[in-house]
């Protein structure tokens, strides 16, 4: 079994968080997961999806899921 | 207890760079960020590669930078070592009726044993019969111990990587001795692969730790080439209670931006645009 815990994305609606798009790093994660780690059975994300808890950038969360 | 986890210092002759960094500059950064921040340190233990070529000149640098530290050190040697110019640097440094460079003490009723794993001329890790008998002798008589080497005994599902771990025909005789004191081995610390890797093996964590030079990018296809890069360094802070371990990942050579925030709620609220 192979998966891949993500945790802390902290993504925002618009703009930088601390001068970095949490939604870009994200979305890089996610490349590189699939890219390297296509087989992994599940990606876990344990909690800090969103930085101010925001309905918004949840909907834009570029990860999804594989059978 | 608390214990610095150094590895993979690559020193080389004083004024020889090593893969674009200066290796004594890093090493530098890592003992001063000891000496300023945890002096409550029990042991300062650095899991081999402390010199890159192996040089005389090489080892004698190491030995000049290892003053005003706040507690005893531990030298391990790794592949990139030459344990016959690492002994003439260290003449009194410990060592087995063989040879090797396999030594243990015990602290707050826990056995320290530090492993040499290397063989000349090979980036692979070796541990025969006659080192497993020593280890089986150190851990027979004590009822909690924790170990420190240079490589990892297990794979790592990296293919190129994987090729200079311990070698394959001395990986089951080590298996079936952690097997066998599972109990009270508490923890497998080990560097050489320049990166962080956690895990458990044969019932037992294990912990890898950053090089204070450059880092290697895992790769899980790669057959050949091992890739690395400047990433950013680490040590490792390793504290161990009664209830269990805790390990720290220290950023030395931080000295950009630093964010400070409270801990109330408060402090994290979402700021109001101007109108
Ligand atoms: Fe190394």
């Amino acid at each position: 079994m192979k998966f891949i815990p993500l945790a802390d994305t902290h993504v925002v609606g618009a703009g930088l968080l601390y001068g970095q798009d949490p939604a870009k790093r994200l979305s890089r994660a996610v490349a590189t997961t699939n890219a390297e780690n296509g087989d992994a059975h599940f990606v876990i994300v344990t909690g800090g999806m969103t930085y101010w808890a925001m309905q918004r950038p949840l909907r834009g969360l570029p990860a999804r899921s594989r059978s | 207890m608390k214990f610095v986890h150094i590895s993979d210092i690559h020193l080389t002759c004083p004024g020889e760079r090593m893969a674009g960094l200066d290796p004594h500059r890093r090493f530098a950064q890592a003992l001063d960020e000891v000496r300023g921040k945890h002096q409550d340190a029990d042991r300062i233990i650095i899991t081999g590669d402390l010199t890159h070529w192996g040089e005389p000149d090489a080892y004698a640098a190491l030995n000049d930078a290892l003053v005003d530290l706040p507690c005893p050190v531990r030298l391990l040697v790794g592949n990139h070592d030459n344990r016959a110019n690492f002994l003439s640097a260290f003449p009194d440094h410990p060592r087995d009726e063989h040879g090797y460079i396999n030594y243990a003490e015990d602290l707050d009723g826990t056995r320290l044993i530090y492993l040499d794993t290397t063989a000349p001329r090979t980036h692979a890790g070796h541990f025969g019969v006659d080192r497993i008998q020593w280890l089986e002798a150190q851990l027979q008589d004590c009822t909690h111990a924790r170990l420190f080497m240079h490589h990892n005994v297990m794979t790592l599902s990296q293919p190129a990587e994987d090729k200079i771990a311990l070698v394959s025909a001395d990986r089951p005789a080590f298996a079936d001795l952690l097997k066998r004191h599972q109990s009270k081995i508490d923890y497998l610390h080990f560097g050489h692969i320049h990166a962080i890797c956690t895990g458990t093996y044969c019932g037992i964590p294990f912990a890898s730790v950053r090089s204070t030079g450059n880092q290697s990018l895992p790769d899980f296809t790669e057959t050949e080439l091992l890739h690395g890069g400047p990433l950013a360094p680490s040590f490792a802070l390793i504290e161990v209670g009664g209830d269990g371990t805790v390990i720290h990942d220290i950023p030395f050579t931080w000295d950009g931006p630093v964010f400070s925030s409270g801990t109330g709620w408060d402090d994290w609220a979402k700021p109001v645009a101007a109108e």
